[in-house]
């Protein structure tokens, strides 16, 4: 569950208006927004039930239906973006723990100056993420399962975050430690052990507070894994199952009929696409990024 | 600093600890699963006499404790179990076939994914235009935010319904035959990698041409040409090696999805009905083979980094 | 530059081999009569042990490859001779005449000594699953090298068409005696149908022509059914032209066909798609009037619209259109208006919640549990859908912890026992519905164990016994929706289920 490895962070000493990195950053939040916005407005503006049965199955985009009915007769506009909330909610819920769980040890096993606990941390973590995550999360989503409903989520749902929380602190450990190990070599950690604060202040005030940047920008993509992970479940028939409107559910059940009716799968496609490229745009505007200098 | 023999040890190590970890883990949470194997392999129409028998034989009817403890020894001895759905069958040839298939795909589209993947960031970092640079780099962007499934049913309907230029999934069961029927599900795959792949060679493509060597070499009279190839190039395509092996779990949950998209008789096709029918033994050993897979990859990666990277070796 | 150059030569090289391979493997449709068929099926044998396979599509293929005393008509509604010449049942006896000269694959002789040892292994072997089809019989004698008399506990018009089924293919006495209970185990052994099985793998079962088949050899040599699991892969696969037949496509797929693929559907000759209703007695619906409002509030002609795109229809009855023993009581269209009347007095009269099952995997079924919950809301009924895989469903089922399964059930032939015992016999659970109810299982083995007027009759009454009980509600026929670009006589799918090779 990784995207690139991560370049330098720029400290941002230069302020200039609406350089190309402050455009991008802007797109790329405007992109979310808009996308967010709309998973929450449009379900409280537009009545449709989405379960209910509205209209003859299979018919293409229109001024009623603007993006069409599925293969039972559902309203696939209101669908899309009530299902936006459930994807919307769960990757939000399964970063954040990890986030925080996974710089907070991080932080602390980077600090530590005994050798095993680093060790032993490592190899766990390791062992952690070369389990084929695949195989967790269907056999944790088959355990826990379609059963239990912790409302509001959806049947499902509390299985995949459960998953989720399980393997992913460990990446943020990873950069957490990673980050920590540069940064304790730096004057501000040595004073500050000069002055005689404990290990625990050190690690709490002056470590986690520069780490949070590296764990953080790594936390917006991952959301974005996140949501194809949970997007591409009901494809190994896990996950958050039809008819619950969830993005995966909703392109599942459109594959099936892609070749006569494209938008049912192609028009979610399309928000989950604004979405992803939003987080990107977004997540390569906070990354280093040198000028282009051409070679003489 | 890291030596060789230090990062051989470490990661044999891991692949033990991993190899240990996988087995109990899967052991126990595949069993905590609702739903009886016995059940599931006769189907609906089976008297209660014959779900009995079939436990028995299977094995199921014993502690949980035991069970694990059973396939553990088994393990140790290099024997992965028998199938409970496919009696008689070994968990090694029901999942060697598998697992090649799974490898070959992986393996075409990390190959595609470097091909186009360097050139393009290698491209992008040096053409004039920056107008050109941008789409460019928007391009890979959307294609990086576009789930692997995704890309597989575009392509799936695009160029197999539609255009008619490959089969819509399928094996073909004898090579060189399986290459038709693999090429597009693994350029599905590697539009995920390949734009990666790009991105981080642009970038330090670009890092790169600002190193004062790149100037001094041109003051000295290297070509252009001389200096992108044998100066730029090395160390752009440097950070592409832990990359890759960084990658390597997201590529093997990308194959999955993939693979049910394309119908390819891959490990994800097989793992997801035998979870289906509880056949324990098939799980545990894909689960094994994944991870320990993952971690030798890993090891590849780490090796191939050391011996080229010269800035890592130890003095 | 060097190794530009040798990079992009072989990148080049690749490309053509890619390119050329991936032309080659694309076949042309053709209409003749082929010598090989590619056929597309979600499910294939594991075993090659017929007492084991009770899915459809692994029972049919393994139809094709043993040999029967009799056959089973194409429409499911009689059987004729298969191995046999003649079968003359009186009272407590069938006489087996066999044909004269038959020979398994491997050429040796099969004599009534196969048969007597054939039918001995399937009554004595405790795992068979289907063992239940032998019930009646009690002793086999053989009488001559070519005659067996089978000594009945009861007259069985049914066994007739369970020795057609593919559990009782005869199998040679040397085997069984030999190889015990690894019968199906390593190579093999001999059959006497019209295929035999030349080679198995997880995921696909190759079978050749039988050259010692006593019967007409098919023009096609060589029948591949591969394992392709999803039913929208199958159907791809079938328009680019790797397979020549998709048995099971998602019904609503069918508007995507055009030449030269076809739809190929049927209905079985007995059986209904049906609801499954929870009958326990801490469940909502062991209430018999809420059961029956369901029952009325079903629009079964939307069901039949959306979830099998029209393809099938409404069941009002329980054996199902096709059956010769249907007696429909039940109405195409909602009652909204009768079934909140049947809410009267009852828990569900403002407002009740249930719980609806359905298997993940069906598409069609999914569909109808959809259409289900709309039209329960219409009567103040608020009904969530859960779709699961099988093993979880099946859990469920068992531990009561539904409302409503959405499923059904059907045979290969118009007999009704065997269907009667899955979907209303209390040994057997009825359908997951944990129905019990001592006079329908006393008017089922009355059914199994009566044949013409006496049969009719227990049937018209086990017809009245179930309009009151309603324990599964009926909703439209059971239909299998395949979809093809042969023609029929080179392969087809018979009503009976089973696979018709040219």
């Amino acid at each position: 569950m990784t995207a690139e490895v991560t370049t330098k962070l720029d400290d941002e000493a230069v302020r200039r208006p609406l350089t190309p990195r402050r455009v991008e950053l802007l797109v790329g939040l405007t992109l979310i927004a808009a996308v967010v916005l709309a998973c929450l407005v449009v379900p409280l503006i537009n009545k449709t039930d989405p379960n209910a049965l509205v209209a003859a199955p299979l018919q293409p985009p229109s001024g009623a239906h603007p993006f069409g009915t599925d293969q039972v007769g559902r309203d696939v506009f209101i669908r899309v973006f009530t299902a936006g909330r459930v994807d919307l909610t769960l990757a939000a819920l399964g970063v954040i723990v990890p986030l925080f769980l996974g710089t907070v040890i991080g932080t602390i096993v980077g600090a530590s100056r005994r050798r095993a606990v680093d060790v032993v941390t490592m190899r766990l973590t390791d062992g952690i993420i070369a389990f084929p995550f695949v195989v967790l999360v269907l056999v944790v989503v088959l355990i826990v399962g379609a059963d239990t409903q912790i409302p509001p989520l959806p049947a499902g749902g509390a299985s995949i975050l459960v998953a989720v929380w399980v393997v992913n602190w460990t990446i943020y450990a990873r950069i957490a430690r990673a980050r920590t190990h540069v940064l304790r070599e730096e004057d501000f950690v040595a004073a500050g052990r000069l002055l005689g604060f404990s290990r625990r202040r050190i690690v709490m005030r002056h470590l986690l507070p520069s780490v949070w940047p590296a764990t953080a920008t790594y936390a917006v993509s991952d959301a974005l894994l996140l949501v194809a992970l949970i997007a591409g479940l009901p494809f190994l028939g896990a996950g958050i199952q039809p008819p619950t409107p969830e993005w995966g559910s909703i392109m599942y059940e459109g594959r099936a009929v892609l070749t006569q009716a494209w938008w049912i799968s192609l028009t979610t496609a399309g928000v989950v696409l604004v979405l992803g490229t939003g987080v990107m745009l977004t997540v390569d505007s906070l990354i280093a990024n040198p000028r282009r200098v051409r070679i003489p | 600093m890291l030596t060789t023999a230090r990062v051989l040890s470490t990661r044999l190590l891991q692949v033990i600890i991993v190899a240990l970890v996988v087995m109990i883990g899967t052991s126990l949470l595949v069993r905590l699963v609702p739903g009886d194997a016995a059940r599931t392999i006769l189907g609906d129409k089976a008297s209660p006499g014959a779900l009995d028998a079939l436990r028995q034989t299977l094995g199921l009817d014993r502690p949980i404790a035991e069970q694990i403890f059973i396939s553990i020894g088994r393990l140790v001895q290099g024997d992965l179990g028998t199938s409970f759905n496919f009696r008689g069958q070994t968990v090694t040839s029901l999942i060697v076939p598998a697992l090649l298939v799974t490898a070959c795909l992986a393996a075409l589209a990390i190959l595609l994914s470097l091909l186009v993947g360097i050139p393009l960031g290698l491209g992008l970092a040096l053409v004039r235009s920056s107008g050109a640079d941008l789409l460019g780099r928007l391009s890979l962007t959307v294609l990086v935010a576009l789930p692997s499934f995704m890309a597989g049913l575009i392509l799936l309907y695009l160029v197999s319904i539609r255009l008619r230029i490959a089969p819509a999934g399928g094996w073909a069961g004898s090579w060189p035959s399986n290459f038709g029927y693999i090429w597009l599900p693994a350029v599905a795959l590697s539009l995920y990698l390949g734009p990666l792949i790009a991105r981080t060679v642009r970038q330090a493509a670009l890092e790169t041409i600002q190193q004062p060597f790149v100037e001094a070499a041109r003051a000295r009279g290297v070509s252009r040409h001389r200096v992108i190839i044998c100066h730029v190039l090395p160390n752009a395509a440097l950070p592409v090696i832990p990359l890759v092996g960084f990658n390597a779990g997201v590529m093997v949950s990308g194959a999955v999805t993939v693979e049910a998209i394309f119908a390819l008789p891959g490990l994800g096709a097989q793992l997801v009905q035998a979870m289906g029918t509880r056949d324990f033994p098939i799980v545990q050993g894909i689960a094994l083979l994944t991870a320990v897979s993952v971690v030798v990859f890993n090891l590849l990666a780490d090796l191939l980094n050391l011996s080229v990277d010269p800035r890592l070796r130890s003095r | 530059m060097r190794v530009t150059t040798r990079v992009s030569g072989l990148i080049l090289t690749a490309c053509a081999m890619l390119a050329i391979t991936s032309c080659e493997s694309q076949p042309t449709a053709s209409s003749a009569p082929k010598e090989k068929l590619a056929i597309g099926v979600e499910i294939i044998p594991t075993t090659l042990d017929p007492g084991q396979t009770y899915q459809r599509t692994a029972a049919s293929i393994l139809q094709l490859t043993g040999g029967k005393l009799t056959t089973p008509d194409p429409d499911g509604k009689g059987v004729g001779m298969g191995l046999a010449e003649s079968v003359t049942p009186s009272d407590t006896h069938y006489i087996v005449k066999l044909k004269p000269g038959l020979k398994f694959s491997d050429g040796s002789e099969l004599t009534s000594q196969d048969v007597i040892a054939s039918f001995e292994y399937f009554i004595a072997d405790k795992t068979n699953g289907l063992g239940y089809s032998y019930e009646a019989i009690k002793n086999l004698t053989a009488v001559d090298d070519l005659t067996v008399d089978f000594e009945l506990k009861h007259p069985s018009t049914a066994l007739m068409f369970y020795m057609s089924q593919p559990q009782s293919a005869i199998l040679p006495s040397e085997s069984i005696a030999s190889r015990g209970k690894q019968l199906y185990e390593g190579v093999p052994i001999p059959t006497a149908g019209q295929f035999q099985v030349e080679s198995m793998s997880q995921d696909q079962i190759t079978l050749q022509a039988n050259p010692n088949y006593a019967g007409t050899q098919p023009s096609t040599k060589t029948v591949v059914f591969k394992k392709i699991v999803d039913p929208a892969a199958r159907l791809a696969q079938l328009q680019g032209g790797q397979i020549d037949f998709a048995d099971t496509i998602s019904p609503k797929q069918v508007g995507q066909l055009s030449d030269p693929v076809k739809v190929d559907s049927y209905s079985t000759p007995i059986g209904a798609y049906h609801l499954s209703l929870n009958t326990r007695a801490n469940s909502i619906l062991s209430d018999v009037r809420i059961r029956r409002a369901i029952a009325d509030a079903i629009d079964r002609k939307q069901i039949n619209e959306v979830a099998y795109a029209g393809l099938s229809e409404p069941a009002l009855g329980i054996f199902g259109g096709s059956s010769k023993f249907y007696e429909p009581f039940l109405s195409e269209n909602a009652d909204v208006a009768g079934a909140q009347k049947l809410l009267a007095d009852t828990k569900c009269e403002s407002e009740c919640s249930l719980k609806i099952i359905a298997p993940s995997d069906n598409d069609a079924l999914g569909d109808t549990a959809i259409v289900v919950q709309q039209n329960l809301k219409a009567i103040g009924i608020n009904a969530e859908v859960a779709k699961t895989e099988a093993a979880t469903l099946n859990k469920w089922s068992a531990d009561g912890n539904f409302d409503i399964r959405v499923g059904g059930v059907y045979d290969v032939g118009d007999f009704p026992d065997g269907y009667l015992a899955f979907s209303l016999l209390s040994e057997y659970g009825a359908s997951y519905t944990g129905y019990s109810s001592p006079e329908m299982d006393k008017l089922i083995g009355e059914v199994g164990s009566t044949s013409g007027a006496a049969q009719t009759a227990a049937t018209h009454s086990l017809n009245a016994v179930f309009e009151n009980d309603l324990p599964v509600v009926p909703t439209v026929g059971f239909t299998i929706v395949s979809a093809s670009r042969v023609p029929a006589d080179v392969f087809k799918v018979n009503a009976n289920t089973f696979y018709s090779v040219g």
